[in-house]
């Protein structure tokens, strides 16, 4: 997941606390093992490495394939899975070294779901092209690890990956929890805010650590795959409560990719949202 | 801007729909389930025994496999029908059959068991897409004086919110029976003529086709159901071999005795309903309701409640209650009257007579080894209206183990 | 046997409590929670199943009801 992940547990029986974060720990492994673009032995390493041929794939992927396909509609392509291969020119790490115009243009023949054939279960890549379920695959785990969970308990559970969070409802004696909303200019040191969360997902996008600065102008790391470039004036983060994490979480990859319309588009989706 | 939120939603919804079951499931996963069963009646009458072991597989995501094995020994007396009588008309069985079919002179009213049954069910289950599957079975099953053989083919058919599954099935068997020494009786045959040999056939076979309708469905959060229509119809030697019925005068002394006959065909069907709900001290109840009826006249209600509260630690404990009663077959008699002329079909085997039973029992089960162990304790009484031997009580144990393997 | 049909009435009682249960609602994917639990499933103890329907079909006239197939004895 590479981000520090916990589950929250109000509950009196230690034990079965003990044996949900195993399972729960098991499914994000698993998630992070199937999904994962870093190892060699996934779907998504053959995908990747296909060279033009069709590939299989099973159920849980042909629906992730299917959710990412309803996005880029939705968002009329301004979420796309394809958009990974931009990451070898564009590295965030708070410097002013922004890739030339060539170097992106060059990658963009590589970049479109329109260039990819999907008809479930077989996906076709052009040569060069990558998919990356980098994007959704946290917030999936997170709704994953929420229905097993549910299972046994009701509420009185958060789950937190990284700052993509679900609760099963609230603590003991109804109280909701607190969860804090991290100050973008002070990322880690300062809180901006604080919300309750009695039962829902909660996500964030924001450029809090990753990020170009370059003459006064800051580049955030949420690129547009039609020019390739950081889309202008995003907000610095922005937090939505949704029914689920997956949910939240595009909510809020897809209002970033909204620019200075980011507010407008949340407002039009009547959600709980923070946008700053 | 317009809100994309249903959307969205929707789509969430479909890629969030996966079976949580499925979380965790490699490969490959498999359940095994191995239990024993001891049933036991008053009286000495019938003791049975039987070793249970299943094995369920899931391969990949379309496909799971299941295969039951089932060995049983059945031993004690069971009544014939006969009347219980003084004048020791002694019982012959044709020939020396080793074990199986022995009678202790002097008493043909029961008759001593001696069996083994080895038997085996395998299924596969194929989903065809994600609402459209498939399950097919065949099954075996052997003892000394009885072969069986099925097949059968379900289809299950899902709404695409995953509320309703629509079930198709049809099955077919075929079955072989005779006495353990290979011949069944001559029906409605005196079991004196010819001075003790009375006339034997060769073995009876039955043929057995049956099919099903069925909804079930999610009803809300907590409340699942389900209703199957089946009927079955059956074909061939249908009469019991070890079966008799005895012709009394008017004081209930036994003069002759006959072999029973039944009809050599039946038409069964049964309506089927249960309810499964979690209450809202999360205690999980199942109650069913079975309608039966058939064309010997037999009909049936059958009640079903099982209660089941968790305790602490993941175990729990299920009371259950079971309520039963059926009508008489339209030739069942305890007994036939001395001079008159001999029905083309009768029976006085309890198990057609009008019968009332109840069930009373409770399950414990608890986490062991990393499977659940679970102990069963039931106490069946069954009160019959006609038939010689008008009560049966037994008492049933049952000790299982289960557990799941990546 | 007469003495047992006034327990069919204590089902009755069952039978209301049932009625509650009958309030159809949509389920979310994301609700299907308890339905998964094991003590949820229609038949969620197949070896118990398995065993008492060989039993009562021994010792009864009337026959499963609940699904096609499952194989046949000579059970006396």
């Amino acid at each position: 997941m590479a981000s520090p992940c916990e589950i929250l547990f109000a509950i009196d029986d230690r034990a079965q606390a003990e044996r949900l974060l195993h399972l729960a720990w098991s499914e994000a492994t698993r998630i992070e093992h199937k999904f994962s673009r870093y190892r060699t032995d996934n779907d998504i390493y053959r995908i990747n490495r296909s060279e033009g041929n069709p590939v299989r794939v099973d159920e849980e992927t042909a629906n992730l394939l299917d959710f990412a396909q309803q996005c880029w509609e939705i968002s009329e392509g301004k979420f796309d899975i394809t958009s990974g291969v931009l990451r070898e020119v564009w590295r965030f790490d708070g410097s002013d070294r922004l890739p030339s115009t060539e170097a992106v243009a060059a990658l963009l023949p590589r970049i479109g779901w329109e260039k990819v054939s999907w008809k479930r279960p077989l996906i076709t890549l052009r040569p060069g092209m990558e998919i990356d379920l980098g994007g959704i695959g946290k917030e999936y785990a997170v709704d994953r690890t929420a229905r097993l969970i549910f299972r046994e308990l009701e509420s009185g559970v958060l789950i937190n990956y990284g700052g993509d969070l679900y609760a099963l409802g609230p603590r003991q004696e109804g109280e909701p929890w607190a969860v804090g909303v991290d100050d973008p200019e002070a990322t880690g040191l300062r809180q901006i805010g604080a919300v309750n969360l009695s039962k829902g997902g909660l996500a964030t996008s924001g450029d809090a650590r990753r990020y170009l600065l370059k003459d006064g102008v800051r580049y955030s790391h949420i690129l547009d795959p039609t020019t390739g470039w950081p889309v202008p004036d995003a907000p610095r983060a922005v937090t939505v409560i949704a029914e689920t994490c997956l949910e939240a979480g595009m909510l809020s990859t897809l209002a970033m990719l909204q620019g200075n319309r980011a507010r407008e588009f949340l407002e039009a989706q009547e959600v709980t949202f923070w946008c700053l | 801007m317009k809100s994309i939120r249903s959307k969205l939603a929707i789509a969430t919804c479909t890629v969030l729909s996966q079976g949580v079951q499925q979380a965790g499931a490699t490969e490959s996963a498999w359940t095994t389930d191995t239990s024993y069963l001891y049933y036991g009646e008053a009286d000495d009458r019938v003791t049975v025994h039987k070793i249970i072991t299943r094995a369920d597989v899931t391969l990949g995501d379309y496909n799971r496999l299941s295969l039951e094995a089932v060995y049983d020994t059945v031993t004690g007396a069971t009544p014939t029908g006969a009347v219980k009588s003084f004048n020791t008309v002694s019982v012959t069985t044709p020939s020396s059959g080793g074990n199986g079919f022995k009678t202790a002179s002097g008493s043909p009213d029961l008759v001593q068991f001696d069996d083994t049954r080895l038997g085996v069910n395998a299924g596969w289950s194929h989903d065809y897409s994600r609402t459209f599957n498939i399950q097919y079975g065949a099954s075996v099953s052997v003892e000394r004086d009885y072969e069986a053989y099925g097949g059968s083919v379900t289809f299950n058919k899902e709404t695409d919110d995953r509320m309703l599954t629509f079930t198709a099935g049809i099955a077919g068997s075929y079955d072989t029976i005779f006495q353990s020494s290979g011949g069944t009786p001559k029906p409605m045959g005196n079991v004196e003529e010819n001075n003790g040999n009375p006339e034997f056939f060769g073995a009876g076979n039955k043929r057995g086709y049956e099919g099903m309708l069925g909804v079930s469905g999610v009803i809300n959060r907590r409340t699942v159901a389900r209703i199957n229509y089946s009927i079955k119809t059956l074909e061939g030697y249908l009469t019991d071999p070890y079966k008799l019925i005895s012709v009394t005068d008017a004081n209930g002394i036994e003069m002759e005795r006959y072999f029973e006959s039944r009809p050599d065909s039946r038409l069964r069907q049964s309506l089927y309903g249960i309810l499964v709900h979690q209450l809202d001290n999360k205690d999980v109840i199942h109650l069913s309701y079975r309608y039966y009826w058939d064309d010997w006249d037999i009909n049936s209600h059958t009640i079903d409640y099982r209660h089941r509260r968790n305790l602490m630690n993941g175990r729990f404990i299920e009371p259950h209650v079971r309520l039963y009663h059926q009508t008489a077959a339209d030739f069942f008699h305890h007994s036939l009257k001395y001079g008159e002329p001999l029905p083309q079909y009768a029976s006085a085997d309890y198990r057609l007579d009008e019968m009332s039973s109840i069930t009373l029992g409770a399950k414990y089960g608890l986490p062991a080894w990393g499977g659940t162990l679970r102990f069963r304790l039931e106490y069946l009484y069954q009160s019959f209206a006609e038939a010689e031997y008008d009560t049966n009580k037994a008492l049933i144990f049952q000790a299982s183990y289960k557990k799941e393997f990546d | 046997m007469k003495m047992l049909k006034p327990l069919l009435f204590l089902t009755i009682p069952m039978f209301l409590q049932a009625c509650a249960a009958l309030q159809p609602e949509p389920v979310k994917p994301w609700q299907r929670g308890i339905l998964a639990q094991e003590a949820m499933q229609l038949d969620d103890d197949p070896t118990q199943s398995f065993a008492d329907e060989h039993i009562y079909f021994s010792k009864e006239g009337s026959t499963g009801g609940k699904g096609v197939g499952g194989g046949g004895c000579g059970c006396n």
